[in-house]
């Protein structure tokens, strides 16, 4: 039986240095630690998934990452830039989907991605045509000119994508970006996702609860608990030392073991 | 701080604003349409215009000059007389639910008390409950003492004395306000009370859909995590909304003189003074100084409160307590001596729109100097506040 704290194949697993790191990541709010002492590096090219159950620590890792808010103690930085030292240089480097992101619904599609091309120092005929390119890439090129309001949840997720690739940012950070989609549309979305990551070459955090969903894209996987690393490899790796089949097999045999006293 | 980007910020943010009919309708159409309803309708409701001031009367008397009154009353503007011969049972009822406005008897003997030099009294019934009975009343108080003072004109006369001889003091009443801004007093009160009311609840609507509202939506986490800083969006959010306030002003204060023009046409009197001072080109370098001050400390308080509750309710919740200790504040001016109303003027938002009336009264002296660097210091504690609650974390997070 697989027990919390395996560790497979951590270090060399990347080729290039890594994008992510976080060493020792510590927050507290209050009381309550919300991350402990998390240590974890994603590399260029890869998708990592951040795996664990409802308050395992996930959200809290990827706002400090996002420089939303500052960890007590530890390190993270993204493309060597210190998400407490240079906030303005981390969030550049960024591209981010939060949970239950939305969009502004008074502004078209094309508006929306305008909008954080400018933000992002974009501007003219360079942000026009990434705009169209990448509202081509998510299928909203016929739907362009229309307020966002109107969208389906699928079409605003996808939008929402779309405006986190904006900027060409060499770290995509994904917080359940396919939840509560219906079935083709969550489809499309991992597509987009697995093709960018690769074509590309960016390094990507996964945030799910979907274990398909995880095994299907993600080239290594974290599995948190109480704001602790528990587990980290590949997902093949991690099924073969457990002897299951598939994640969510592995991830219950995890947490389940992390329960016991 | 980027100043390109703090413009797209604005531009998206006025654009959003330009989108929402609700908010287009709170800031402009609402203070163009219902400041001359609130404050003509009313009147034009109380007046003769709409439905004539009907009078009961009884006359015991019949003798000349009890006919002589009842004929006055029959000839007055707008009144309808109905002579009884007793006062119904119910007449309490009838003045309860209008039938009625005013009733009066004339008792038996009324005209030989007056010809014989002793008083006489006439019985007036009102319902003070009814603002139209109250208004009958003095119409016909009006009448009657007209009469009356002619009365005694000839009886002084018949005795070879003049008027003055009852009446040997004379008030003369000087305004001291100065040429062109005469009679401001009142009037300054309602523009205070108008711009807290109007212009601070129209930028209010939208103050708090682009802060806390995007809470709300969820559109604010991505916003932070862009590189815009917490400056920058503070700044955009800020300046898109003075455009709105300043619009609205504009619409409350056009409403006010628009009010003041049906009263002109409907009622054929001034009514207010509104339009003398809209007219006055002296009051547009008042509202330079005093609009801008006033519409970023709103907006910067709106903004504080927006961004610290975490939810439109709780926010709604503040706004109606700030808007009603605001709009308080300027009412307070109406009743207090000038010298207190002065202390009123250090009172963030509200004294800015309070101090535009010494403004107008007493011109850009070292008192409204010093109260406009006051409260402009107001502006930059406010903002650094907004500022130090949009970097706290409970921004965006306050669990895992």
């Amino acid at each position: 039986m697989l027990k919390a704290g395996v560790v497979v194949g951590e270090q060399g697993m990347q080729a290039d240095s890594p994008s992510v790191i976080t060493k020792n990541l510590v927050k507290d709010f209050g009381k309550l630690r919300a991350v402990n002492g998390l240590s974890f590096e994603v590399g260029p090219g890869e998708v990592v998934g951040l795996l664990g159950p409802n308050g395992a620590g996930k959200t809290t890792t990827i706002r400090i990452l996002s420089t939303l808010i500052q960890p007590t103690s530890g390190e993270a930085s993204v493309l060597g830039h210190d998400v407490v030292k240079e906030p303005e240089a981390v969030r550049s480097s960024e591209g981010i989907v939060f949970e239950n992101t939305n969009m502004y619904g008074k502004l078209t599609g094309a508006e929306n991605l305008e909008y954080y091309g400018h933000l992002h120092g974009m501007d003219g005929d360079v942000l026009r045509s990434r705009v169209q390119e990448l509202l081509n890439t998510v299928g909203l090129s016929d739907r362009a000119r229309d307020k966002v309001q109107d969208f389906s949840r699928g079409m605003k997720q996808r939008l929402a994508i779309a405006r986190a690739l904006i900027h060409d940012a060499p770290v995509l950070i994904l917080d359940e970006p396919t939840a509560s989609l219906d079935v083709p549309a969550a489809r499309s979305i991992r597509d987009l996702i697995k093709s960018t990551t690769t074509s590309e070459r960016k390094a990507t955090i996964l945030c799910t609860h979907n274990m398909l969903e995880a095994q299907y894209l993600c080239s290594r996987v974290v599995i948190i608990n109480r704001g602790m690393k528990v587990a980290e490899g590949t997902p093949e790796e991690l099924e073969r030392i457990s002897d299951t089949h598939g994640l969510e097999d592995v991830f219950l045999q995890l947490i389940r073991s992390e329960a016991q006293p | 701080m980027n100043l390109g980007r703090t413009i797209w910020i604005m531009r998206k943010e006025a654009l959003e604003v330009l989108r929402d009919r609700r908010a287009l309708i709170g800031a402009i159409l609402f203070p163009l349409i219902l400041m001359p309803l609130v404050s003509q309708v009313s009147l034009l409701g109380m007046s003769p215009a709409i439905a004539k001031y009907k009078i009961a009367v009884v006359n015991h008397d019949n003798d000349s000059i009890a006919s002589l009154i009842v004929q006055l009353f029959t000839m007055a503007n707008g009144t309808d007389v109905v002579t009884l011969d007793s006062l119904p049972v119910d007449i309490q009822q009838k003045l309860m639910d209008s039938t009625y406005d005013v009733a009066m008897v004339f008792p038996a003997g009324f005209s030989s008390n007056i010809t014989d030099g002793l008083r006489s009294e006439v019985d007036a019934m009102v319902y003070p409950g009814s603002t139209r009975s109250l208004i009958a009343l003095s119409v016909f108080e009006q009448i009657i003492n007209a009469f009356e003072n002619v009365l005694v004109a000839q009886r002084l006369e018949s005795v070879h004395l003049s008027p003055e001889f009852t009446d040997p003091i004379d008030l003369s009443v000087t305004d001291v306000g100065k040429e062109g801004t005469q009679q401001t007093s009142p009037l300054g009160f309602m523009v205070s009370f108008f711009l807290v009311v109007s212009a601070f609840s129209a930028m209010l609507g939208i103050g708090l859909e682009k802060s806390v509202g995007e809470k709300d939506k969820g559109t604010l986490e991505a916003l932070l995590a862009s590189p815009a800083s917490r400056t920058e969006i503070l700044t955009g959010k800020l300046l898109s909304l003075l455009p709105f306030g300043l619009l609205s002003i504009a619409a409350t204060i056009t409403g006010l003189a628009l009010g003041g023009a049906i009263t002109s046409a409907f009622m054929g009197q001034t009514g207010t003074n509104l339009q003398m001072i809209t007219l006055d080109p002296s009051y547009i370098p008042i509202m330079l100084v005093v609009a801008p001050v006033f519409l970023t400390q709103a907006a910067a308080l709106i903004l504080l409160f927006g961004f610290f509750a975490k939810t439109l309710k709780e926010a709604q919740t503040y706004s109606g307590i700030v808007t009603f200790v605001l709009s308080f504040g300027t009412v307070l001016t109406f009743f207090f001596p000038a010298y207190i109303n002065r202390w009123i003027c250090f009172i963030p938002v509200a004294g800015m729109a309070v101090l535009q009336n010494f403004y107008i009264s007493e011109g850009f002296s070292p008192f409204v100097l010093s109260i406009v660097l006051v409260q402009t210091v107001y502006v930059i504690v406010l903002l650094r506040l907004a500022l130090q609650i949009m970097k706290a974390e409970r921004l965006v997070s306050s669990s895992a």
